[in-house]
């Protein structure tokens, strides 16, 4: 049989299933990449807690909690790969008697178990988020808060105002590139029976035979859309630099 | 009762003593200049004083009140007693106008119009009305110095601290902060300098304080330092005239 007719047959027969996926794909990827960078800070906030000499007993055990929960969270979920923690997120949840196939079922792509990959991707996301904004506030000039505390603003006027803006917007391009990691990496999430991109492929290259050709398919979708992807950052990073533009890492975390 | 009256102050970082015992006082519309070698432990009084710093004792009394009590309101404080830096410090993320609003804002809590005709008031003062929508990164150093000046006069403190503010500047630049700060002076604003220009200082200040090694070699009227100075004074003026 011929490839390419293989590939006209499968995209006739499985256009809705490829579209499917493809919407599965990106909600995955935008929304486990958007919270999780709002956990992310919560976390990089969590890691520069530091115990004071002057401060209260109570104060020293809470931020030496804070650092100590932070860090350990931050460690264990970079250091295991995230199909291992869809796993055990699935059978843990088994385990408490929450069956994901009974929230939400039957609608399709947008299940319980898309739901349960949402808050995989998302808690695995905002690890790697927390070193990214953590790197991004380390890297702000120390002058920047000394000039906002000098005047009488609090430490926390002092953060969301002056230092954090800053450092998000220095790790615009690093957040860009977990952006498009999740894009190809919610793919293991299919371990879980989430309908994503692959997860319509495999179903496609089983029901039809046609494993070459499916498989070929959702590999230009994903090149597309990371292509695409590449597109809308430089854009964004041209308006807000002038004229430089970003470069993305492909393939691996930037941090790992 | 004298503005400012700090006593018996010590800072040592890492076991290595950076201030010992300094005290001296400041009166309503004094300007102060603290004069000393490289490393004599200015700034480190002047974030003492702005409370950057915590000092390991003494006492510094702002209108009778202790600040370095634990009672003290440290933010409130610091809106009243602003830090003018070598290095600038203005804000990276905001335009010249948002600089000067935002511890107006949030500080002391005045309105959104409020807060921008002060800022515009006061960036006029600096001659840098038209430059409200720039960047920071867009002006010059002198620019940039007389923004952050502008930024510490809409908070109307009662006393701002200068740590070097033209040692970052090239000399064509030195004198538009300079005339800035001389008009300050003429307007009664308190202030304290830490400077190495020495005749700068001389003209601008009415009491100057010598630093040698963190200790107070001399604090005197600025007339009488200059005409009468101790040997270590002496010395310094020499070194730093032949330069
Ligand atoms: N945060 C710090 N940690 C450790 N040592 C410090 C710190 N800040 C200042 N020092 C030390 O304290 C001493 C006095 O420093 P300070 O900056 O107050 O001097 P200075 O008189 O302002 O000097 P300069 O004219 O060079 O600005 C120096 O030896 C410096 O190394
Ligand atoms: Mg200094």
């Amino acid at each position: 049989m011929n490839l390419g007719e293989d590939i006209a047959r499968m995209l006739s027969a499985y256009w809705d299933k490829f579209l499917l996926g493809l919407a599965g794909t990106l909600i995955l990827s935008v929304v486990g990449t958007g919270i999780g960078l709002l956990l992310g800070i919560f976390l990089a906030l969590g890691k520069r807690l530091r115990p004071k000499k002057n401060d209260p007993l109570y104060l020293k055990i809470a931020k030496g909690a804070g650092l100590g929960l932070c860090s350990a969270y931050s460690a264990v979920v970079r250091g295991t790969p995230m199909m291992v923690q869809a796993l055990l997120f699935k059978y843990g949840c088994m385990m408490l008697g929450v069956n994901w196939n009974n929230i939400l079922p039957g609608i399709d792509v947008f299940n319980g178990w898309m739901v349960a990959g949402l808050i995989v991707i998302t808690l695995n996301t905002a690890a790697y988020m927390g070193e990214v904004v953590l790197s991004g506030l380390n890297g702000v000039d120390k002058g920047q808060s000394e000039g906002a505390r000098s005047l009488g603003l609090s430490s926390s006027q002092t953060l969301w105002s002056v230092v954090l803006p800053q450092a998000l917007r220095n790790a615009i391009p690093t957040i860009g590139n977990e952006w498009i990691v999740n894009i190809k990496d919610s793919s293991v999430l299919n371990v879980i029976g989430v309908a994503e991109l692959y997860f319509a492929a495999y179903n496609a290259a089983n029901d039809s035979y046609a494993f070459m050709a499916s498989y070929l398919i959702i590999a230009v979708i994903y090149l597309l859309l990371t292509m695409l992807s590449n597109l809308v950052l430089k854009l964004v990073g041209v308006k807000l630099e002038g004229k430089s533009i970003f470069r993305f890492r492909h393939g691996r975390r930037a941090i790992a | 009762m004298s503005i400012l009256t700090v006593s018996n102050l010590k800072k040592s970082f890492d076991g290595e003593s950076v201030l010992e015992d300094v005290s001296f006082t400041l009166e309503k519309g004094d300007c102060l200049a603290i004069l000393g070698n490289s490393g004599s432990g200015k700034s480190t009084l002047l974030r003492c004083i702005n409370l950057l710093e915590r000092p390991d004792s003494g006492t510094i009394l702002f209108e009778g009140e202790n600040i370095l009590s634990h009672s003290a309101n440290e933010n409130r404080l610091r809106s009243r007693i602003n830090m003018v830096f070598q290095s600038f410090n203005l804000f990276a993320n905001m335009s010249v106008l948002d600089n000067c609003m935002l511890a107006q804002r949030k500080v002391l809590r005045r309105s959104k119009e409020e807060a921008r005709r002060i800022s515009l008031e006061n960036l006029a003062k600096v001659g840098l009305k038209e430059k409200c929508d720039a960047l920071p990164s867009t002006l010059s150093g002198g620019q940039k110095q007389r923004v952050a000046i502008a930024r510490s006069l809409c908070m109307n403190p009662e006393i701002i601290l200068f740590d070097e503010p033209t040692s970052a500047l090239d000399p064509m630049m030195v004198a538009e902060v300079c005339n800035v700060m001389s008009s300050l002076r003429e307007e009664g604003v308190t202030m304290i300098l830490v400077t190495h220009q020495i005749e700068f200082a001389r003209n601008i200040s009415s009491k100057t304080l010598f630093l040698h090694q963190g200790k107070v070699d001399l604090c005197a009227p600025t007339e009488e330092a200059f005409l009468h100075p101790s040997p270590r004074f002496a010395e310094f003026l020499k070194v730093e005239r032949s330069l």
